[in-house]
């Protein structure tokens, strides 16, 4: 009961945003679909004309339609870029193929002893079409949309990825902040979209065959007017910003950068994977990234001075489960190995390698370990079984494959790694749950996503280093009896970037200098 | 009135049709009759071009119909399609009005030649005009199928196996009241069927036709008493004395049957046929019955019919 009050206060408060993701997603369904419908009709009724070509346009719709959403959304960034029309793109091609599908099976379904008598009579081809073939389709044609549609509402979730809008934003911004009452604010409008819209097609459908010429009519207006919520966002002003979900949802992130620096720039989300290209190719100016992260140094991005201090520090440190330590105690020392000998430009070094020159993390990490003595031959023990998780990109992997080698070269222990575990929440529940024995965290992801501390204890703690490490290793120790050890050394804050030329021709170092910049920018207009 | 001359259809090298020339007189029914496969559809549908003939020419009322618009070609054929092909999502009115609408005529001049036809059909319009097919029995479909054919009041008329979906008791019945119908007395039509006892019933002239070739075409006592070939002969044997009976009409043993004076309760006309004398003799276990043609009456019994057969088999 308490959850589901929270929930709605949640969704009150950012009643607004809901809104506007509500319509975008909305938007975002219904302007795909519509071309879907556009497009894939005339080639369902094609294809039920030319047999010969239908086994090969349904061939290539069903290959589009295995392509993982995630992977096609990926494909589209090189060719479209960012934004609205990559995510429609991707929208349209799934739609794609039920629809051509199901006005193919439509279509080849009617009657043939209807069709002839209605050539028999002295009807047109078009005449037959229209009149007798399609009413008679509509059903089977308007399931297959109905399908489309359902696929699309879901999928349209990860537009949120490419700067596109609509109910992911919340979702996967919850995923990353921890935070279940707004993935849930994503995910339950999403699904009542899903289920509305699938109801209002299934009504059309049940309006039987008798009316079936006046749907043909409806469902493109209906389409169009739904599309027409999808307003694609107008960068105002002169700079546009490109922030990750989690990043729009945190204190020490966007509304902070708001509250703190009363920057006001047009922002669109984004996910971290395309950002800092998209920063590159100028379809963004001002991105959200991490202070260590290799493409900074790949796509020649600079970092602002962080002037006000509203990023805390975000120290890498190993963070493990107690009774773990308890059973294995000889872990600690091992694991505690690596302090002190990495910064944060030799990480971002090593994650310039792994994320820019491919090469493999296992690879990095290896070379670092015998560059700096740290490397020794596995001992191949059997003493138990340790796991190690780590979040989605590169410097977890790394550091995750210096950890099994030290383990393993230091110990009789065996190590199971599981990657790619996909953002904070999932990393720490999976270690909460007894899924993994150990990850590496950030200080300050610990202080602001998992024990979510408020304006009064930030201020207290005013971003120091010391204080947010003890803070956090005193309170994770109490509330969830998980230790955190000794920091490696780096610090993978967020920062600002924007491109090195721009800024520097923009005279831009600080982010109050990037606030001067837009406020009077915008003021100019 | 129709002239095929020489028609043939090749699908990807079979022939379907070999070569046939028929021809249909004004106000004559042919029937194109033979096992499924024979060609006779194929043929039917060659007159309105749904299926354009490989070779050979076709006039109808002298004009080549290879020279004409087949959109515009079949908007002055009445076509009735197998399994009578009424549109579901249309309304009884609706189906019957597809060529009317086609030939532009107005609003009024539809909804009055609907309702006479109808009530021609026995439909009553106030009951069937709102009616969907899925709402109509078979012998209903196939009567608005038939009017539908017939609204725009074509000079020919093609049917392939009108009544092929129907059930034998209905069937009897539609195909009754179909030949009796005056919309179709003044009609050139061509019919496909496999139904032997309705091509002998409602043709003028019958097509047998085997293989994409016609065997033998004349009337039904043509095919019956003077068959072509063997296969002619064998594809009525099953019926034969039936069919046989049914074709001889007292006109035909006229001659032969001994005067009377007065007429009796059960009184038969010229146009009556061996099988009906022979029927009423037996349900009332008579010995004898009169005919009547104008003022003269003359006496039929067992023995009359058994000479009349026997006569009528002789001479072919």
């Amino acid at each position: 009961m308490q959850e589901q009050q929270s929930l709605w206060v949640f969704m009150a408060q950012q009643s607004g945003k809901l809104w506007e993701q509500t319509m975008a997603h909305i938007g975002l369904t219904c302007i795909s679909l519509l071309i879907a419908v556009v497009i894939g009709l005339p080639l369902g009724i094609w294809i039920a004309r030319q047999s010969k070509a239908a086994w090969l346009v349904l061939g290539i719709a069903g290959v589009l339609q295995t392509i993982p959403s995630i992977a096609l959304l990926g494909f589209m960034i090189p060719l479209l870029g960012i934004g609205a029309l990559p995510a429609i793109t991707a929208l349209f091609l799934y739609a794609l193929l039920p629809i051509i599908r199901n006005t193919y099976t439509g279509i080849t379904g009617v009657d043939p002893s209807v069709t002839e008598s209605a050539r028999g009579m002295g009807m047109t081809a078009r005449q037959v079409l229209v009149s007798v073939e399609l009413p008679l389709a509509m059903p089977v044609i308007l399931a297959g949309i109905r399908t489309a549609t359902v696929i699309n509402v879901g999928v349209a979730t990860l537009a949120a990825y490419i700067a596109a809008g609509g109910l992911g934003e919340f979702i996967f911004g919850g995923i990353a902040l921890n935070n279940t009452q707004m993935i849930l604010a994503g995910a339950i409008p999403s699904a009542l979209l899903a289920i509305l819209l699938d109801f209002l097609l299934s009504l059309l459908q049940k309006t039987g065959l008798k009316r079936m010429r006046k749907v043909s009519v409806i469902l493109p207006v209906l389409l169009l007017a739904l599309s027409s919520f999808y307003l694609i966002p107008i960068s105002g002003g002169k700079l546009l910003g490109g922030f990750t979900p989690e990043f729009m949802g945190r204190e020490d992130g966007y509304l902070g950068l708001k509250s703190k620096y009363k920057l006001d720039i047009p922002t669109v989300v984004i996910s971290d994977a395309v950002m800092y290209k998209a920063a590159f190719e100028k379809k963004l100016d001002v991105i959200s990234g991490y202070s260590t992260d290799g493409r900074l140094k790949a796509f020649d991005l600079i970092t602002l001075e962080d002037d006000r201090h509203i990023f805390p520090p975000y120290y890498a440190a190993p963070l493990i489960r107690v009774e773990t330590l308890r059973r294995y105690p000889e872990l600690q020392a091992v694991l505690e190995q690596l302090s002190g000998f990495i910064n944060d430009s030799l990480m971002t070094d090593l994650n310039y390698r792994v994320d820019y020159l491919k090469q493999t993390p296992e690879k990095v990490a290896h070379e670092f370990l015998i560059r700096k003595g740290l490397y020794k031959s596995p001992l191949n023990g059997n003493a138990g079984t340790i796991r190690l998780g780590s979040k989605i990109f590169a410097e977890q992997y790394i550091l995750i494959q210096m950890y099994k080698e030290l383990i393993e070269g230091n110990t009789d222990l065996k190590v199971v790694t599981k990657t790619g575990l996909g953002g904070t929440k999932i990393c720490f529940d999976a270690l909460a749950n007894n899924e993994i024995d150990m990850y590496p965290e950030y200080t300050g992801t610990g202080l602001l996503a998992i024990l979510k501390a408020d304006n009064k204890k930030l201020a207290e703690l005013g971003g120091n280093r010391e204080k947010v490490y003890e803070y956090v290793k005193t309170e994770f120790a109490k509330q969830y009896n998980l230790q955190w050890l000794k920091p490696i050394g780096f610090n993978n804050a967020y920062a600002l970037m924007m491109r090195r030329t721009q800024a520097q021709s923009l005279n831009i170092q600080t982010i109050t200098d990037l606030k001067n910049y837009a406020t009077n920018g915008n003021h100019r207009h | 009135m129709i002239v095929a001359d020489q028609i043939s259809k090749h699908f990807n090298g079979v022939q379907a049709v070999k070569n046939i020339s028929f021809e249909v007189k004004e106000g004559e029914t042919m029937v194109l009759l033979g096992t499924s496969g024979c060609g006779k559809t194929t043929t039917l549908k060659m007159l309105n071009r749904l299926i354009e003939a490989t070779s050979g020419s076709i006039y109808i009322n002298g004009k080549s119909i290879f020279e004409e618009n087949p959109e515009l070609l079949r908007r002055t054929i009445g076509y009735v399609s197998q399994n009578n092909g009424l549109f579901p999502h249309f309304t009884v009115a609706e189906n019957i009005a597809v060529v009317p609408k086609l030939l532009g005529w107005s609003a009024q001049n539809v909804a009055d030649q609907t309702e006479k036809l109808l009530n021609r059909l026995k439909l009553p319009p106030s009951e069937f005009l709102k009616k969907y097919p899925d709402e109509l029995s078979g012998g209903q479909k196939q009567r608005v199928a038939v009017a539908r054919a017939l609204i725009a009041d074509p000079p020919v008329l093609l049917m392939d196996e009108p009544f092929g979906a129907l059930d034998p008791v209905t069937r009897a019945g539609v195909r009754k009241e179909f030949a009796q119908l005056p919309e179709l007395k003044k009609k050139t039509v061509v019919l496909v069927t496999h139904d032997v006892q309705e091509a002998l019933e409602l043709g003028d002239r019958i097509c047998l036709m085997d293989k994409g070739e016609i065997v033998q075409q004349g009337s039904a006592k043509d095919l019956l008493f003077n068959p072509a070939n063997d296969f002619v002969r064998s594809f009525f044997d099953e019926q034969r004395f039936f069919l046989e009976l049914k074709n001889i009409l007292l006109r035909d043993v006229w001659n032969a049957l001994p005067n009377s004076k007065t007429t009796s309760k059960y009184n038969l006309a010229p146009e009556n046929n061996l099988l009906d004398a022979l029927e009423i003799l037996s349900m009332n276990e008579l010995d004898e019955l009169t005919v009547q043609n104008g003022d003269e009456i003359k006496t039929i019994n067992i023995a009359a019919i058994h000479q009349g057969y026997g006569r009528t088999r002789q001479n072919s």
